[in-house]
């Protein structure tokens, strides 16, 4: 429906006086048009007892509670963070012992997904201990990355 | 959320607590959400979830079954004032069963499109209107006997 809706046919919808056909049709016209939803709103008959009611007051307290009940809740494991550190840990050794080109890629990888699987274990509540363990995992890997480098630089 | 909360249910209290658990609810299934969809619309529909089980915990009043018209003798008043109005229309609300009131509140209260209704009841477009045309018919003859000239 492109044009406005005429002004019995706006009444008839108000009523309730159309079949479900026609009133979803107007309906779905409505939504698109302001005009005929403002014409259609001063034309429902309680309309003045619907914006004579206030909004109710939202309690100044209630987003603190619900972050309290939030933070209270059981956090998930990080087994993401685990084996992404036992992987770094793994290439990284790799690396460090075959000191072939192919690992450094290997090793590259292991860092960013342990990187992504610390970054995610921040965000789902890890204590300080894990989170600087698994910092130091992290720094660890990229040390055996630059190592790596290093010695492919120097053996080439 | 509790503008919506509260007109659903019946108390400060209720609301309060349907609230907390719909935002509980919200921050543990956000990775459930589809960005697909309207972000306020899902958790509309979470928080309307959140209220109709809140009613059948409570077991006062089935989802659709009519709650007890209270009659109050109306005042044959020649002005009707802005607070007497709401009251009356608080009242009438209340005395209307959840599945009309939530239409009329997403409607009338959220300013919610009916396409945005039917997305929150995950029902057809046939379906709320039907529901909004029933649940005005009621609310006037409510608001009526209470007393409210409709306009």
């Amino acid at each position: 429906m492109s044009e406005h809706v005429p002004h019995d046919l706006l009444i008839a919808f108000v009523e309730g006086d159309v079949g479900e056909h026609v009133a979803v049709h107007i309906a779905e016209h409505i939504d698109t048009c302001p005009a005929c939803a403002t014409r259609a709103a001063s034309l429902e008959p309680l309309g003045p007892a619907f914006a004579s009611m206030d909004d109710p007051p939202v309690p100044a307290d209630l987003v603190d509670a619900v972050l309290a009940e939030f933070h209270t809740e059981e956090r998930p494991p990080v087994t993401e963070l685990m084996v992404g550190g036992a992987l770094l840990g793994a290439a990284g050794i790799l690396a460090m012992v075959t000191q072939h080109p192919v690992t450094l890629l290997a090793d590259l990888g292991s860092v960013l997904g342990a990187t992504e699987a610390v970054v995610r274990g921040v965000a789902a509540g890890l204590s300080p201990f894990t989170f600087a363990a698994a910092t130091l995992t992290v720094v660890a890997g990229a040390g055996s990355v630059a190592t790596m480098r290093y010695a492919t630089a120097e053996g080439a | 959320m509790f503008r919506f909360a509260r007109r659903m249910l019946d108390n400060d209290e209720d609301a309060r607590d349907a609230t907390q658990d719909s935002l509980v609810k919200v921050l543990r299934n956000l990775h459930r959400y589809d960005p697909k969809r309207s972000f306020a619309t899902w958790v509309f529909g979470i928080t309307r979830n959140t209220c109709i089980d809140e009613f059948r915990r409570r077991k006062r009043r089935a989802y659709d079954e009519p709650g007890e018209i209270v009659d109050t003798s109306p005042t044959p008043l020649q002005h009707v004032s802005r607070t007497q109005r709401a009251d009356r229309l608080r009242e009438a609300l209340e005395q209307l069963p959840p599945m009309y009131r939530e239409v009329l509140v997403l409607y009338h209260f959220e300013h919610k499109k009916y396409s945005e209704i039917a997305e929150i009841l995950d029902v057809p477009m046939g379906t709320v209107m039907n529901r909004i045309f029933r649940a005005r018919r009621k609310l006037r003859v409510i608001y009526e006997a209470r007393g409210g000239a409709p306009a």
